[in-house]
C-alpha cells in the first residue's frame, strides 16, 4: 500500500469513520499504531474545564450593559472634566490674587517676580498673576511696605492715586481720604489729582483734605515694620483708627469731636497700648479709660 | 410595509441562540489554543459582549466568525506567545481501585511527556487535534468552526498526531 493510503486510513480512523476489514488490519499492523492509540485514548485528560453556561450568559448581559453604559458616559464625564478644569485654570489665572489682613495682623506676600509686600493691619491687596512680569500692577487699600525687585514698571493703585517705581523700597498708606507715601530706596513717582511728585530716598508725602505735605524722614524702612507708626500731619481721626487697627480694640470718643483740621505728628508704638494711648491723648489734654477690648477717650482735662 | 433585510443580533432571542450554539466551542477553542492561564471563559464572555455592542453591524451568519476572531484577538493582546501549558486532569485511573504502583508511576511519566508534547504543537495543530480527540468533534465540524477546509483540518490533526508521537518517544 502506498504512503498516501496510510495517512488516509489514519485520518478516517481519527474521524471515527468505519474502516474496511482490510484497512483495520493495515492500521493495526502499523508500528506506530500502539503509540497512536495511546495518544488518542489519553487525549481526554486535556479536556477543557466545564463552565456554567447560564451563569456565563448572565455575566455577559451584565458586562454588556455596564460597557455600553460606561463608554458613552465616560466620554461625557471626561469632556465635562476637561471643560471644568479648563475653566478653572482660565478663571484662576484671570482672577486677581486677593490678600486681606485683619486687625492686629500683618502679612508678607511674595509676588511672582520675588518682590515682597508687607501688609499692615486691615489692608487689602490684589493683583493679577497673568503676565505679571510685563505688567506689575497691584491694588492696595490700607497700608503696605514694598520691596520691589528691579524690572519693568511697578505700579501701586490706590483710590487716591498711583505710585509708580522701577525697583525700590517704599511704603504706601491710603485710607479714608488720605494718602501717605514714603520712599526708602530708589525713586518713586506718586500720581494723584493730575499731579506728579517724585520722591527720593528718605522723602515722604502726605495728602489729606486736599492738602499736600512733603517731608523728610530719617527712617531707613517703614516704621510699622519695626512695631510703631510715625504720623506726619495726619488727621487725629486717622491716628485713632490706626490704634484700633493695631490693637484690635474699639475706641469711643466722649465729648470730643475731631474735625479734619486737627492733625497729629508723632510716633505711636504697636506694642504697648497704654503708651500709645498716652502719646495720642496727652498732647490734646484728654484722658482715657481701658476696659477689655474697648477704650473710651474723654475730654475731661487732667 | 417595511421588511427587515436580515435578522438582527440585537434581538435577544437571536443573541442567546448564538450564545448557546457557540459559547462552549469558543471557550474550548481558546482553552486549547492558549491554555487555561489566560482565562478563556472571561475572553469568551468579552467576545460576546463585543458582539452585543456591535449587534447592528454583525449579521447572524457572520456572528460565528466575528466571535472567533474577536476572542482570538483578545487573547493575542494578552498572550503575546506566552508558553501554553495544558495541565492534564487525571480522570483515568480512578476506575481501577487496585493499581500496580509501577503502572501508576509509568502513567504519570507518560502524561508528563504528553503535556510537554502538547505544548510543543503549533496552535493550529493543537486546536484541531484536541477538538477532535478530546471534544470528539468531527473533522467537518471543526472545519466549519474554524472557517477552513476539512482537508486542512485533517492535515493538522494528522501532523499533530505524528508530532506528539515523536516528542513522547524522544523525551
Amino acid at each position: 500500500m502506498k504512503v498516501m493510503k496510510k495517512e488516509e486510513i489514519i485520518i478516517k480512523w481519527l474521524n471515527h469513520e468505519p474502516l474496511t476489514q482490510e484497512e483495520t488490519y493495515f492500521l493495526e499492523s502499523l508500528v506506530e499504531y500502539q503509540d497512536y492509540k495511546k495518544i488518542v485514548d489519553k487525549a481526554t485528560v486535556f479536556k477543557a474545564p466545564v463552565f456554567d453556561q447560564v451563569k456565563s450568559y448572565n455575566r455577559i448581559k451584565e458586562k454588556a450593559h455596564q460597557k455600553s453604559f460606561d463608554w458613552s458616559v465616560l466620554y461625557k464625564i471626561a469632556a465635562v472634566i476637561v471643560v471644568v478644569v479648563g475653566c478653572y485654570f482660565a478663571f484662576f489665572f484671570a482672577q486677581p490674587q486677593q490678600y486681606n489682613t485683619l486687625a492686629q495682623q500683618t502679612k508678607e506676600i511674595r509676588l511672582p517676580d520675588n518682590s515682597v509686600v508687607l501688609m499692615n493691619a486691615e489692608s487689602a491687596l490684589s493683583y493679577e498673576k497673568k503676565n505679571w512680569d510685563d505688567k506689575r500692577k497691584l491694588q492696595l487699600q490700607g497700608e503696605a511696605f514694598f520691596d520691589v525687585e528691579k524690572g519693568k514698571k511697578f505700579t501701586v493703585l490706590t483710590k487716591m492715586g498711583e505710585i509708580e517705581v522701577l525697583g525700590t523700597e517704599f511704603n504706601v498708606h491710603q485710607r479714608n481720604g488720605f494718602l501717605s507715601v514714603e520712599c526708602y530706596e530708589g525713586l518713586v513717582e506718586v500720581r494723584f489729582n493730575n499731579k506728579k511728585i517724585q520722591l527720593e530716598p528718605q522723602e515722604g508725602l502726605t495728602f489729606a483734605n486736599g492738602k499736600l505735605i512733603e517731608y523728610n524722614t530719617k527712617e531707613a524702612t517703614s516704621a510699622w515694620i519695626n512695631g510703631y507708626s510715625i504720623f506726619k500731619s495726619i488727621p487725629v481721626k486717622e491716628v485713632i483708627e490706626e490704634l484700633e487697627r493695631q490693637y484690635n480694640i474699639e475706641i469711643t470718643l466722649k465729648n470730643i469731636k475731631f474735625d479734619n483740621q486737627q492733625l497729629f505728628t508723632g510716633n505711636i508704638t504697636h506694642k504697648n497700648l497704654e503708651t500709645a494711648l498716652k502719646s495720642v491723648t496727652i498732647p490734646f489734654g484728654y484722658t482715657y479709660q481701658v476696659s477689655n477690648n474697648s477704650v473710651v477717650i474723654s475730654a475731661k482735662k487732667l | 410595509m417595511a421588511k427587515k433585510l436580515f435578522k438582527n443580533v440585537c434581538e435577544e432571542h437571536i443573541f442567546s441562540s448564538i450564545y448557546n450554539k457557540y459559547a462552549k466551542d469558543i471557550h474550548d477553542f481558546l482553552f486549547y489554543k492558549f491554555g487555561e492561564s489566560l482565562q478563556p471563559e472571561d475572553k469568551m464572555q468579552e467576545a460576546f459582549v463585543k458582539l452585543w455592542q456591535n449587534c447592528k453591524k454583525v449579521t447572524p451568519d457572520k456572528a460565528k466568525s466575528f466571535l472567533f476572531t474577536t476572542a482570538n484577538n483578545l487573547m493575542l493582546n494578552e498572550a503575546k506567545h506566552k508558553k501554553v501549558v495544558l495541565k492534564h486532569h487525571n480522570r483515568v485511573g480512578n476506575q481501577d481501585n487496585i493499581q500496580d504502583p509501577q503502572f501508576v508511576l509509568e502513567e504519570k511519566e507518560y502524561l508528563k511527556k504528553y503535556e510537554k508534547a502538547i505544548a510543543k504543537l503549533s496552535e493550529a495543530q493543537r486546536v484541531a487535534f484536541l477538538m477532535n480527540k478530546t471534544e470528539g468533534k468531527k473533522h467537518k465540524e471543526i472545519a466549519d468552526l474554524l472557517g477552513i477546509s476539512q482537508k486542512a483540518v485533517e492535515k493538522r490533526i494528522y501532523s499533530a498526531l505524528e508530532k506528539l508521537r515523536e516528542h513522547i518517544k524522544e523525551i
